[in-house]
């Protein structure tokens, strides 16, 4: 099957045939978005929950794939280039695990992240019909654009599909 | 891909043999733990790399890996440490160093994974203080077993690396006879490369 990877703070579409998948993703979530009348498919691997917070002009060039709030309106909007009904996307989102032994300081980056992802689907109105977040291990997703299911796998267990 | 202008070759020299010097340290310490046990290192590799690549610094990003890190800073100085370890290789070193330890990894393995971590990035410090004359405090190590590309990956989030380009280091140690092969890996901030370049002499 024609087959692309996603890498950590990427996005990318596909339309009808082939598949989407990211490899790894721990305390990162995997969006994907499905609109099943054009069979158009995107997925993103954000990094982190917020761009606002972490930008610094002259030092990071800015990447909207890294941030939730700035890689789901950029995923959205190249799904509806290639012919999407905005209205009738859907999402489905996967990761967002605690790796470590016990949190930094700084608290989940994990949870943040789901939340954030949570909030800007919500903002733009599109469904999230499934989620397979939190728990502590890493995950492997995979969106196929003929149907929209989202395969899931992790290390030493059998695949489980939303 | 384009190699950008944040850091020289001469530079990335110095680093080479600044994590050359400290892994060296590191690895006096870890053979002093496994009874001098001989440890052969290689010459550290570093580069300029994109955040991107990152998570398939170990081959198959899906590959199980033990691995431990803490960040160190000093002022405005910060690095990441890691120690990493194929699942298999962290077993093997579990058993070698605690006959009678569980295969599964169990809590007091875990604990001796993150102390093995600990004095690791611990001795690492301590050499790098002492060619820079710079105190660094540590965080506490932390431990993660799961796929290499999600440990990594989950690391770059917590620590919060935003960069685009990313310096890399990384030096592969195998313990002699004994199926153990594992990495150090470092990343500066990027923010504070200067700083150490000037403390270590150079540039």
């Amino acid at each position: 099957m024609y087959t692309v990877q996603v890498k950590i703070a990427d996005l990318a579409v596909l339309k009808e045939q082939g598949m989407l998948i990211t490899y790894g993703l721990g305390s990162c979530v995997g969006i994907a978005l499905y609109e099943s009348t054009s069979k158009i498919a995107g997925l993103a691997h954000i990094l982190l929950n917020d761009s606002t917070k972490f930008i610094k002009p002259g030092v990071n060039n800015y990447n909207p794939a890294k941030f939730a709030d700035t890689a789901i309106p950029v995923l959205l909007h190249r799904m509806i280039e290639l012919g999407a009904h905005k209205g009738e996307v859907i999402a489905k989102i996967v990761g967002g695990a605690s790796l470590f032994n016990f949190q930094s300081a700084s608290g989940g980056i994990g949870e943040k992240n789901v939340e954030a992802v949570r909030s800007k689907l919500a903002e733009l109105n599109v469904p999230l019909h499934a989620a397979e977040v939190g728990g502590n291990y890493g995950r492997t997703m995979k969106l196929l654009a003929e149907t929209g299911a989202v395969v899931i796998t992790r290390a030493g267990k059998g695949a489980m599909t939303l | 891909m384009d190699s950008p202008d944040m850091v020289g070759a001469a530079q990335l020299d110095l680093l080479k043999e600044l994590a050359n010097i400290g892994v060296g340290n590191a690895v006096t310490a870890l053979s002093v733990m496994l009874n001098d046990q001989r440890i052969n290192m290689h010459v550290p590799e570093a580069k300029v790399t994109s955040l991107q690549e990152v998570p398939d610094s170990f081959g198959d990003p899906e590959n199980m890996v033990a691995a431990t890190y803490c960040e160190a800073d000093c002022a405005d100085l910060g690095l990441v440490l890691l120690f990493v370890l194929p699942l298999e290789a962290a077993e093997n070193m579990v058993a070698r160093l605690l006959p009678g330890a569980s295969q599964a990894l169990d809590e007091m393995e875990r604990s001796l994974l993150m102390e093995l971590g600990n004095i690791i990035t611990g001795s690492f410090l301590s050499a790098l203080s002492f060619m820079t004359a710079l105190t660094f405090s540590a965080s506490t190590p932390r431990l993660g077993i799961d796929m290499a590309g999600a440990v990594l990956g989950t690391v770059i989030a917590e620590t919060k690396i935003v960069e685009d380009n990313l310096i890399l280091l990384k030096t592969t140690l195998q313990v002699e006879d004994e199926g153990i092969e594992g990495s150090v890996l470092i990343l500066p901030d990027s923010g504070s490369l200067q700083t150490l370049l000037k403390n270590l002499g150079g540039c």
